[in-house]
């Protein structure tokens, strides 16, 4: 017969499987005397009004900085569990949480900074927009962002796909919805990049212009767009740049500058380029001429390209890479993506005749980099990603 | 000491579900019935217990919101700035007003007796839905907000707005002249979808970045450090989380336990309080656009529906599931009383 008054051995550890139905008692270590059962003790034992007990827990975002271990873990609790780092396994009645949370992005990171954190500490700023970036970066790249200095200019998906069906109906061609809507990720991705180099740069702003413009563009009845090219985003073809003009308050070199030397950027975009064509294959944009299914294409067309070229560079990535390109997330996207992409890395590009267009779109994405000045719909030559990397 | 628990099914699917996604789903507080908006530009009447289409409205637009009045009427929010009321006995559509751009969200409140819509002109408008024509005499007022609106939830005489940029106003509806709070989202990136609790106490918040945050109305400190978020719909993979946006909550009416669905293609149903997952359901085939729990809690319907939140892929066909729900699922599990070693 088990004594019910005995603590679990398995929840002392960090993980039990039946969680509550088990016929221990899970106490966490604070509340016994002696903690010699727990060799973690769910990373409690700093400090004592560390309500790890919660398998929730955590993030209680307008508290100070005591609960430093807990972010990664989904409910706090155990990143010093984070030794065992078991990937999450849903199972019904489990509480999850009593297995110190797996936190496969375990790190000690204080991520409760309240979220208007004036930046003055540019370091911990930065260190704090890295790990985030590198941990925790959404599938839905269209998003304002604050952690200390923030990235504005929100686009949900359903503006995007609403935008997109619009212009389709508006007769623009598939070639060109995709097109701004790569071109509205890439410099929403751009914007990343530049709040991890430097989280104090005024530049930010001047990025999330394009978003607003977005959102304008959107309010202002889509029938007006062709009438403020200036204006507009997404305009013509030409005016997909814009947001990249407009991002870039220094000489277009700057951003370049920027952004070369990790040459993640770079790598970025190219991600894009490749990957798009997994995604652009024949196959699903091809198939799918309906109307309505055009329109679900374009919306987070980018989006997608974007999670699979970071989730394949993933696999292929080379060191350097991986290192700093906080965009490069393993977003993983389905295997299809990265498969294709890796071959589209490896081999020349080129030779995927069906990606031929997209691929030479994304080719002139890749391109931009190179150039001060951007002459969009510009088709360059083959341009393999790796010429971009430096 | 466990019973056998019946494996999970996805529940049952209805038939003649929209054609294109679905964005948003609601049952009755009156019966069984299930309002569902699409962007095939329909909004679809079901009868869940029979699984039958029971009426069918075109409209100008993609369908971006719908709700219920009673159990013979409902409103629409739609694509092409319209709202509408739509009648179900009489299939009989009337235009409510309009908007400047696209309404994104309708709630009927039936504390104030209005139709609150909110758009992406950044604008909230309330509406008078006994006035059936003409947009004079309808409009009760309009309300600027800080941005594109993205969510609206209600609560007894509560309105939580959450916009673009993470904005988030609370406002009490017999004063709509200004916020009774106007705050900003605990969470880092975009808000998704906001949803009071059904005692009226905070509301649930849900992001794009795989977290929810649990607020409350109260400003007083001591009811603010109860506030929490966590983590979910996240799924790791060699080291690292991809992150899913957790695109619905829905509270159980009796329970007060919430379910989120996230485009991982799961629902998870939790115990706020308790800070516990209780249930996850087996993964659907697509990502989860809308849930929501029947007027006794008894029935789930769940939008599996592909939000191109990855862009275009090929995707499973976007389909309604209704599931009965289990007690064990969605009750809330007393805490184990910690025994102190004798």
């Amino acid at each position: 017969m088990y004594n019910k008054k005995e603590p679990c051995r398995n929840f002392q550890r960090g993980s039990c499987q039946y969680g509550d139905r088990c016929k221990f008692l899970h106490v966490t270590p604070q509340q016994q005397p002696k903690s010699s059962n727990n060799p973690f003790g769910f990373g409690n034992r700093q400090t004592p009004n560390n309500n790890n007990n919660n398998s929730f827990g955590f993030a209680n975002r307008q508290q100070q900085q005591q609960q430093q271990q807990r972010p990664n873990s989904p409910f706090g609790s155990a990143s010093n569990n984070s030794a065992t780092n078991r990937p999450q396994q849903f199972k019904p009645f489990e509480n999850k949480w009593s297995r110190g949370a797996a936190a496969p992005s375990s790190r000690q990171r204080p991520d409760n900074q309240p979220a208007n954190h004036e930046c003055t500490d540019p370091d911990s700023c930065k260190r704090l927009i890295a790990e985030d970036f590198e941990h925790e970066r959404p599938l839905w790249k269209l998003t304002c962002y604050v952690a200390p200095c923030d990235i504005i200019g929100d686009v949900s998906y359903e503006e995007l796909r609403a935008a997109a069906y619009d212009d389709y109906k508006r007769g623009l061609s598939l070639q060109s919805i995709v097109e701004k809507e790569r071109n509205l990720l890439n410099s929403k991705l751009i914007e990343f990049n530049n709040l991890l180099r430097d989280p104090n740069t005024a530049s930010l702003k001047a990025c999330s212009c394009c978003f607003g413009q977005l959102g304008t563009s959107l309010n202002m009845g889509f029938g007006t767009r062709s009438a403020t090219p200036s204006n507009n985003v997404f305009g013509q073809p030409n005016q997909p740049l814009t947001a990249f003009g407009v991002s870039l308050p220094a000489p277009s070199n700057n951003v370049f500058g920027q952004l070369n030397p990790p040459s993640n950027s770079s790598q970025t975009v190219n991600a894009f380029g490749t990957t798009n064509f997994p995604s652009l294959n024949a196959g699903p944009f091809g198939s799918q001429l309906p109307k309505q299914a055009l329109g679900n294409s374009f919306s987070p067309n980018i989006a997608g390209f974007g999670n699979s070229g970071v989730n394949s560079i993933q696999n292929i990535s080379s060191p350097p890479l991986s290192m700093q390109n906080p965009s490069i997330q393993p977003l993983g996207i389905s295997n299809g993506l990265n498969s294709a992409f890796n071959a589209a890395l490896h081999a020349t590009a080129n030779t995927q005749p069906v990606n031929m267009v997209q691929r030479e779109t994304f080719s002139g994405d890749a391109t931009i980099w190179l150039k001060e000045k951007w002459v969009p719909g510009e088709i360059p030559e083959e341009a393999p990603p790796e010429e971009y990397v430096f | 000491m466990t019973a056998v628990i019946p494996p999970p099914l996805p529940g049952r699917e209805l038939s003649n579900p929209p054609t294109d996604g679905i964005s948003n789903l609601r049952f009755s507080n009156h019966s069984d019935h299930l309002l569902v908006s699409s962007w095939d530009k329909t909004v679809r009447l079901y009868d869940a217990s029979a699984n039958a289409l029971r009426g069918e409205f075109m409209h100008g637009g993609a369908v971006l919101d719908c709700c219920f009045h009673d159990d013979s009427s409902g409103f629409s929010a739609s694509a092409d700035c319209i709202v509408r009321r739509l009648v179900f006995n009489c299939e009989k559509v009337d235009i409510l007003g309009r908007h400047d751009a696209h309404v994104r969200c309708v709630e009927y409140s039936y504390a104030a007796g209005q139709v609150i819509t909110g758009s992406w002109d950044k604008t909230l408008k309330c509406w008078d839905p006994r006035g059936a024509s003409g947009q004079e005499r309808t409009l009760i007022g309009t309300y600027p907000q800080p941005e594109r609106v993205y969510s609206l939830s209600l609560v007894g005489n509560r309105l939580v707005v959450a916009t673009a940029g993470r904005h988030i106003n609370v406002y009490d509806l017999r004063n709509m002249s200004q916020p009774e709070q106007r705050r900003e989202s605990s969470l880092k990136y975009q808000t998704r979808c906001v949803r009071c609790y059904p005692n009226g106490t905070g509301y649930a918040l849900s992001s794009v970045e795989g977290r929810v945050a649990m607020e409350v109305f109260d400003s007083s400190e001591a009811s603010q450090a109860k506030k929490y978020a966590f983590k979910c719909h996240r799924k790791s993979e060699s080291g690292r989380d991809i992150v899913y946006p957790v695109n619905a909550i829905a509270f159980h009416p009796v329970y007060g336990t919430f379910a989120t669905g996230g485009c991982d293609g799961f629902v998870n149903v939790w115990d706020g309080n308790n800070k516990k997952r209780l249930y996850q359901y087996s993964k659907y085939p697509s990502s989860i656009a809308a849930l929501s729990f029947s007027r006794d809690g008894s029935l789930l319907a769940v939008a599996s529906s592909y939000t191109y939140e990855e862009g275009d892929k090929p995707h499973e066909p976007d389909a309604i599931f209704v599931r009965s729900v289990n007690e064990i699922e969605v009750k809330p599990k007393p805490k184990p009383y910690p025994i102190p070693p004798a």
